[in-house]
């Protein structure tokens, strides 16, 4: 069942930008809004995620700052922070806003820097990004966010047997797949070689099992059912699911099954009454190369302890049977925390609208978002769907 | 709840080189840092339980790139006691710390530019 439209779609480059956050934002509001023909007189509300411009910037209270930035000052406005899931959660809540009938029409969007822009080095970031997981029972042991996925797909390497290989191979595909992504912040190739020639950042992850930090920011126009058919081009939302879980990490009883991702899986393919079978593609939270393979088992793409092989043979490839991030993903496109989720939306809308040019899938019908935060205790799934 | 098994306890523990579990009063299990309500069956309030001391690497990273105020590398993982798991840092002199290996609670390190405390493991 169709639970809100997607009718406009904005997304800057994703890479190094200058400007300042209402600015480079703006940008990507203003796109989505022309994209959509929306008078700007009918966005009723503003879903926004920023995850850490108070951290990096010293830039809070962003919401309605951004929304006067873009003439819409006046409307409800409110910012979420979820970690690297932020924008997923605005987007899950103007979802469930315009399906309620709260509002009809609503931009959503997030932005964020996170590269030396903000004059902060790899340390402060590495520190900053480390805030996500928990403050007194993980933070003092001088624990990353690599190293927290290093965990997580350590014990899944132990379990399945899934090699460094097998996640080089995630990273070379969406290196590749960023090539024919003109906004990917990354437009180059690269080898198995190369990333498992890179220097450790966190074992088993090299430089290159790492998405970088990323600048940017990105927007969709959602309205409702009811409204759809007055756009050009609406794509339909029919599953929106969120779940989190245990914190810390030893709480957790199976640290690679990302269990919230799962729960949120269920939900999203329960709404939108499908199956990961009738699911064409996935824009997945590839944050390390590891997350990728976890990420492809949660969602039902392969059975646990397959996504491994499944990225190694090339399953997952734009021309795979299961393709998995064909915009280049966190790893290729970038990872502008507060800005990824909605770039997923992003890229689901145009690739089902048939408007992804170089990296447009077969006629796809049905696409899947997976968008967590922190050590997977937030997942965020949205299943949006060419509109029947 | 004047008894509560709370960060500070957990922590203040920790600097006096003793490793505190929390065991929840209904269910019994036991966590490996403190929570006001019991995940398992919501029951409100566990209490201080000393964990064992030694246990096996359920998973561990070698962290090359490291936060401001730390120096790497070091190695983090999850270690699993007879009771309770729980993240520390595990400290090996010369080999490098792999899944299934033995360690045993060191005490507690304050490396953090805070100051504040880390469970500390090392290979056995
Ligand atoms: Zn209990």
């Amino acid at each position: 069942m169709t639970r809100a439209s997607v009718v406009g779609v904005g997304m800057t480059t994703f890479g190094v930008h200058d400007q300042p956050l209402p600015e480079l934002f703006g940008q990507a509001a203003l796109d989505a809004i022309d994209d959509s023909g929306v008078t700007p007189g009918d966005i009723d509300s503003f879903y926004f995620g920023n995850a850490m411009g108070g951290q990096t910037e010293n830039d809070t209270h962003l919401a309605p700052t951004l929304a006067a930035e873009i003439g819409l000052a006046g409307i409800p406005a409110q910012r979420f922070e979820d970690a690297c899931a932020t924008s997923a959660n605005a987007f899950k809540n103007a979802v469930e806003a315009v399906d309620a009938g709260i509002h009809d029409t609503v931009l959503v969007g997030g932005v964020e820097r996170c590269t030396p822009e903000t004059g902060k080095g790899t340390g402060a970031m590495t520190e900053i990004f480390a805030s996500a997981s928990h403050r007194q029972y993980e933070q003092p042991t001088g624990l990353t966010f690599p190293g927290v996925f290093a965990l997580l797909t350590k014990r899944h390497m132990h379990d399945y047997g899934t090699t460094e290989r097998q996640l080089a191979h995630v990273a070379v595909k969406n290196h590749y797949n960023g090539t024919n992504n003109p906004r990917a912040h990354f437009g180059s190739e690269t080898t198995v070689e190369a990333v498992l020639e890179s220097p450790i950042v966190a074992d088993p992850f090299h430089l290159m099992d790492c998405c970088p930090f990323s600048d940017g920011a990105a927007a969709v126009i959602v309205t409702s059912d009811d409204l759809a058919d007055s756009y050009d081009e609406p794509v339909d939302v029919t599953g929106v699911g969120q779940a989190t879980g245990r914190v810390p990490l030893g709480l957790k009883s199976d640290i690679h099954a990302t269990q919230p991702a799962r729960d949120a899986t269920a939900m999203a393919y329960e709404q939108a009454d499908t199956t990961a079978d009738a699911v064409d593609f996935a824009e997945v939270h590839d944050c390390f190369t590891g997350a990728e393979i976890l990420a492809s088992e949660a969602i039902g793409f392969f059975e646990d302890g397959f996504g491994g092989p499944a990225a190694e043979s090339g399953r997952t490839e734009i021309d795979g049977d299961r393709p998995i991030n064909p915009s280049g993903g966190l790893k290729a496109k970038g990872h502008p925390i507060g800005a990824t989720g909605a770039s997923q939306i992003v890229e689901l809308t145009e690739q089902l609208r048939g408007e992804a040019g170089a990296r447009q899938l077969d006629d796809p019908t049905r696409g899947l978002a997976h968008n967590l935060g922190g050590d997977a205790a937030t997942t965020v799934i949205s299943v949006l769907e060419v509109r029947g | 709840m004047t008894d509560a098994f709370n960060y500070d306890a957990w922590a203040t523990a920790l600097e006096r080189g003793e490793l505190l579990g929390g065991r929840c009063r209904s269910c019994e299990t036991t966590f490996g840092t403190p929570v006001m309500v019991c995940p398992d069956c919501s029951h409100r309030g566990l209490e201080p339980t000393p964990l064992s001391e030694t246990g096996i690497i359920h998973t561990v990273t070698r962290i090359e790139v490291a936060p401001t105020g730390f120096e790497g590398p070091f190695f983090v993982g999850i270690v699993e006691l007879e009771d309770a798991r729980l993240t520390a840092r595990i400290e090996a002199d010369s080999d490098e710390p792999e899944i299934g290996d033995n360690v045993r609670f060191a005490g507690g390190l304050s490396e953090a530019p805070d100051g504040s405390v880390a469970p500390l493991f090392r290979l056995e």
